[in-house]
């Protein structure tokens, strides 16, 4: 009669789950720079051991054209592939915590489409060349944040109704913006309509270091207004109501959880083009391998979104090289076989 | 003995060098590229885009892929030295990347027009030291472009002409304004059935036939005869190209690419609109 109290049996359950999300947690942070080492280490460009060392140390006997191809071309590509990855996954994160919807996009408050239609402008105008090629990225961004505004506007500040019709407003916008997407395609010339193709497709080719600091910058101050709220985006996992009652400011949390998500995905998009899949994939990840405590899924999801996409696009400057291939195109290549183990893995089998 | 096998082989090395030239050129976008072979710049060609694999010294190549979505590592690690590729090259942050790397690129401009081919030609001579060369195709393009100015003048008619893109489902896709094809069957001294529209557009059997063109463009590599392409096509057989069958395959590079076969398959596309 050795039976244990059922008290002490739970909270020693408790304690291993703790131990084995952290245990989880710590091995995504490892294999996270692992991977950036990694695909920093292979390109159309063969470096040896000694010309990477070389490389990294400042040796004076490396070619120009290597170090240039290695500094400037390949890590910055490298790093905003698992920037934009990030960014991402934290708000597909975000959207689906909000809405408590596991088939929330990030793109259902009609960033993408409003991003969309920003380039679709910029390329219907032949832009993309002015600016140093900046004004493709500032309108992609514009059209994002003006979409989420026009959300604002139609939803009456987001603090209007429920959750529900956010998300029919968003459906519906979305649909608007992609009326005016479909119009300016149909009326676009074939030069126009071809780089729009591929800027649906997604890219990091475009990658250089300005680019990644343009992203650091609206990436941080999303990224902590979405951490300020992952306990409340816990609590309204309970309900609307019932997160009230707990003393959650629904509306504010609300507010501040669609900017964040909006300036990520605003910024993601504009200097890579439409991902898919990452946003809504990732955040899912993260919750099968670290449980639904928001601190770790937006974490978990930052790393996980990073690492997906640092390696898909791997593929998309290797795979046919010296051509290239459209990220997009690898995203869920990647992702999908991945997640489809984790689902079926016993360990990880919770609900959604 | 040893001595005698470094030799060989610092030779050897040498002689392939000197074969090779030191010059290692990528070339992107049809054009460019015809103009380069035509300047007999073909072995010093390393790679091209996925337009200019069409030529017997390109077809084995390696492909740097799309002329729009380039990428910069991958297009260095064919080690260029210098890189030349028609305007619409891009995109423009990766064209920035290759020259930071310190590799020569060279933007040849490209209009939808035959008239400055001879600048393209000029272009693409003066950035590979080749302008003697160039003097002699730009002589020949001038012979072919005044010979279809001699039909397009000497004809009184002015047919209408449509370039037919590909067939989907019950739609045909047709170039309207804005297009290759478009300043092609001008330059022949046609009328666009298709310049209601820009860009390339599906046109129901009612309105292609409403636009009743004289002739009919296709491709060279659309598969089947001009009968089976009759009956495939829904409307062909209610316009003047249809019952004529009147039906012109060109070479897509020639046809769309604005190089220097472009003005005597213009003057092939004028001829076989006024065949009696």
């Amino acid at each position: 009669m050795s039976e244990e109290p059922a008290a002490s049996r739970a909270r020693r359950d408790i304690a291993s789950r703790q131990r084995r999300t952290h245990g989880r947690l710590l091995t995504l942070v490892v294999v996270f720079p692992a991977l950036l080492v990694i695909a920093g280490a292979i390109g159309a460009v063969p470096l040896g051991p000694r010309e990477l060392w070389g490389l990294i140390s400042g040796a004076p006997d490396v070619p120009d054209v290597i170090r240039s191809v290695f500094w400037d071309i390949r890590v910055p590509r490298v790093v905003l592939a698992a920037l934009v990855g990030g960014s991402l996954a934290l708000a597909g994160a975000g959207v689906q915590g909000l809405f408590r919807n596991p088939l929330a996009d990030p793109g259902i408050i009609g960033v993408s489409a409003g991003a969309a239609v920003g380039a679709v402008g910029c390329f219907v105008f032949g832009w993309q060349g002015l600016l140093g090629g900046w004004v493709l990225p500032l309108m992609a961004f514009a059209g994002g944040l003006a979409s989420v505004l026009l959300l604002r506007l139609f939803n009456t500040g987001f603090e209007g109704g429920g959750t529900a019709r956010l998300i029919l407003a968003g459906i519906a916008l979305n649909a608007m913006l992609g009326s005016v997407l479909g119009f300016a395609l149909v009326s676009a010339s074939d030069n126009a309509l071809r780089s729009m193709t591929f800027w649906t497709l997604g890219s990091c080719a475009g990658a250089g270091w300005p680019q990644n600091v343009v992203l650091l910058a609206v990436l941080v101050p999303g990224a902590v207004l979405l951490g300020r709220n992952a306990r409340a985006l816990d609590a309204l996992q309970l309900g609307e109501a019932q997160a009230a009652h707990l003393g959650v400011a629904v509306h504010r949390v609300r507010r501040e959880v669609i900017i964040a998500c909006a300036l990520l995905v605003g910024a993601a998009t504009a200097l890579a083009g439409i991902i898919g899949f990452i946003g809504l994939v990732a955040p899912h990840m993260a919750r099968l391998l670290l449980g639904g405590l928001h601190r770790h899924v937006l974490g978990g999801a930052f790393l996980m979104g990073g690492s997906l996409l640092v390696l898909a696009d791997l593929g998309a400057r290797t795979l046919v090289a010296p051509a290239e291939l459209a990220v997009g195109i690898i995203t869920a290549a990647v992702g999908g076989p991945f997640f489809l183990w984790l689902l079926k893995r016993p360990s990880t089998r919770v609900s959604l | 003995m040893r001595l005698f096998v470094r030799l060989a082989v610092v030779l050897l090395a040498a002689s392939s060098a000197a074969q090779a030239g030191d010059r290692r050129i990528i070339t992107a976008g049809s054009a460019v590229t015809e103009i380069a072979c035509a300047l007999g710049l073909g072995p010093e060609i390393v790679a091209v885009d996925t337009s200019s694999r069409h030529l017997d010294e390109t077809r084995e190549k390696p492909d740097i892929g799309y002329i729009r979505t380039l990428g910069a590592e991958a297009l260095l690690s064919q080690n260029p030295s210098l890189v030349l590729v028609s305007g619409e090259a891009g995109p423009p942050p990766v064209l920035e990347q290759i020259r930071g790397a310190g590799v020569e690129l060279v933007v040849v401009e490209n209009e939808h027009s035959l008239e400055n081919i001879d600048d393209k030609i000029r272009a693409v001579a003066a950035a590979t030291g080749r302008e003697g060369a160039a003097e002699q195709i730009i002589a020949r393009f001038d012979a072919d472009l005044a010979k279809l100015h001699e039909l397009v003048g000497a004809s009184k008619t002015r047919p209408s002409a449509v370039f037919l893109l590909a067939r989907q489902g019950g739609s045909v896709m047709v170039a309207g304004r804005d297009t290759a094809a478009h300043a092609m069957i001008e330059a022949s001294g046609a009328r666009n059935a298709g310049e209601a529209f820009t860009g390339y557009k599906p046109l129901s059997a009612e309105i292609f036939a409403a636009s009743a063109p004289d002739g009919v463009i296709v491709s060279e590599s659309v598969a089947g005869d001009d009968a089976e392409l009759l009956a495939s096509v829904p409307g062909l057989e209610a316009t003047p190209a249809g019952r004529n069958l009147r039906v012109i395959r060109v070479d897509d590079a020639s046809f769309l690419g604005f190089g220097p076969r472009s003005a005597a398959t213009a003057a092939m596309i004028a001829a076989g609109l006024r065949q009696p």
